[in-house]
């Protein structure tokens, strides 16, 4: 594909979020909606070049988390935008960036599959799971933004709801692919102990709106903390997956 | 017992059960982090077993599992309570709610009986599950089944990825068959488990360990290769082709149908909540 190995496509979607995010924080929120798509879509370009990467197409570099991640938070941006073009979908954009900058410097090769990384359970495994997680960081965004649930127009519950929906399916399409490929539904390594532990906390999450004393407030706290325990489970991942032999970059 | 009762259905417990699940699993991710390789023994060990064998030794690195458990049992008992006492609270006032928001109600309480389904099933894996691993040569016999079976390897076929290709040198596929003395063919491949009179049958790759005697082994960053959850290097045939070993990973999991009918519901079902409430909420904001 003719963007495959052409990161300058990357670096210009990365450009065109950060110059949306400066044009919705001078409050040209029009600009900024248009920009977001022009750079959704030159990243979406990069990212299906991905797929060439090793020569030979594979989805797995496509669904690679550290690439995903910026791609996902920048579509949440999208949908709030479309749903509320006055609304405040543009802090979002500060993730994107941050996700993204982090993409630049990331290693663009790919760790060659295994056979049983061969399959379709892998995007229906890392596409929610990477969803989920861009979700948990826009609640976590959002909660800030409120001023810790003061601004009761930046919801950042169903945000949250909806990570929990996404992560969930992640499971699910994790247990079955991890049964296929190394015979277990859960295995004791660190991924899935800190996969399972995120998926524990976001459930505890789902219960403080049963606990009378948890106010908008103490809601707020948890999901930053939430979002910073992902933060530091997801990017820790990223970085070990840097040691491994890559091809293409 | 009826202040037991209730403290069992208590949401606060159920919210501080999840905390201290979410600790447990969290420190086990940190140790796995630090010897891979000795917890993934536990993965086709049967709980009981590798803690009876490791809980004295290494109880300083694993003391985090039985908390786990302590936690994920009293997590099941309060599940069970909620979502007993919110149903029978629900079928109280079935007759005063429309059909449809009567199963909307009910929902969570379904969710979390299957999610108790969930917890179960892994338990019976963890403890009833048996993983059996048989090297793979051609021409070699190997016993399988629950009733043991003789076959012998007729052929192993890799299938690599294109010469063009980055990837080239490296497996993408293989093909095993195996041949019973009638002569009939079972075959096998990666991703894709056979059931065999009861047993699961799949194909895995693990490092020769009778090799690495005479090789040192294959290191990234002066760290042995089973030190990683990734085993990229030992499919590259080439040139490190005596440090692999194909096997046969022969799995009885009794709980494996419990956890995959209960995920598969469960996901079904919570989307529909979510979509169902959401809807609700959005109708609500129109009138």
């Amino acid at each position: 594909m003719i963007t495959t190995g052409r990161h300058e496509i990357l670096y210009i979607g990365i450009l065109l979020f950060a110059v949306s995010m400066v044009f919705y924080f001078c409050r040209a929120r029009k600009t900024a909606f248009y920009i977001l798509i022009s750079g959704l879509l030159v990243y979406t370009l990069y990212l299906l070049g991905r797929g060439w990467v090793g020569g030979v197409f594979l989805i797995n570099p496509i669904v690679e988390a550290p690439f995903l991640l910026p791609w996902c938070i920048g579509m949440i941006a999208l949908v709030k935008g479309i749903l509320n073009r006055e609304g405040d979908w543009g802090i979002l954009l500060i993730g994107t960036v941050m996700a993204s900058v982090f993409a630049m410097f990331y290693a663009k090769g790919i760790i060659p599959p295994t056979p049983n990384k061969l399959t379709v359970w892998v995007p229906l495994f890392f596409v929610p799971e990477v969803m989920g997680h861009a979700l948990f960081f826009c609640g976590a965004l959002y909660a800030v933004a409120s001023g810790f649930g003061k601004n009761k127009d930046m919801d950042f519950h169903n945000l949250i709801i909806w990570g929990f929906v996404f992560y969930s399916i992640s499971q699910v399409t994790g247990a079955v692919w991890c049964y296929l490929g190394w015979g277990n539904t859960f295995r004791w390594s660190t991924r899935h102990m800190a996969s399972a532990a995120i998926w524990t906390l976001y459930a505890a999450y789902i219960h403080l709106r049963f606990l009378p004393g948890f106010t908008r407030r103490g809601k707020a706290w948890f999901a930053l903390a939430g979002g910073l325990i992902v933060l530091y489970i997801g990017f820790s991942g990223y970085l070990h997956e840097l040691r491994f032999p890559r091809i293409g970059g | 017992m009826i202040t037991l009762w209730r403290a069992l259905g208590s949401l606060k417990l159920a919210f501080w059960l999840l905390i201290g699940a979410t600790a447990s699993l969290f420190t086990g991710s940190l140790y796995a982090n630090q010897d891979y390789s000795f917890f993934s023994t536990l993965n086709e060990t049967p709980l009981h077993i590798w803690l009876a064998a490791h809980i004295k030794s290494d109880f300083d690195i694993i003391w985090w599992l039985p908390v786990l458990f302590i936690f994920m049992t009293l997590l099941g008992f309060n599940i069970f309570v909620c979502a007993l006492n919110r149903m029978i609270r629900l079928l109280k006032k079935r007759k005063k709610m429309a059909g449809n928001r009567f199963f909307v109600k009910l929902m969570p309480s379904i969710i979390h009986f299957l999610f108790l389904v969930i917890i179960t099933g892994h338990f019976i894996t963890f403890t009833l599950g048996s993983w059996q691993r048989t090297p793979l040569n051609i021409g070699e016999t190997v016993y399988i089944g629950e009733k043991p079976v003789a076959m012998t390897v007729q052929s192993i076929k890799h299938q690599y990825f294109p010469e063009h290709s980055g990837l080239r040198g490296r497996v993408e596929q293989m093909q095993v068959v195996l041949t019973d003395e009638r002569g009939r063919e079972l075959p096998l491949s990666f991703l894709k488990p056979v059931s065999f009179d009861g047993t699961m049958l799949q194909l895995d790759m693990r490092p020769n360990k009778q090799k690495a005697v005479d090789q040192p082994p294959l290191q990234i960053d002066g760290k042995d290769i089973n030190e990683y959850c990734n085993k990229a290097h030992i499919y590259h045939v080439q040139p490190q082709k005596a440090d692999k070993q194909l096997t046969l990973l022969s799995i009885n999991d009794p709980g494996l149908y419990l956890i995959l009918w209960a995920f598969t519901a469960i996901l079904i079902l919570m989307t529909w909540y979510f979509v169902s409430v959401a809807a609700a909420r959005s109708k609500a904001k129109h009138f």
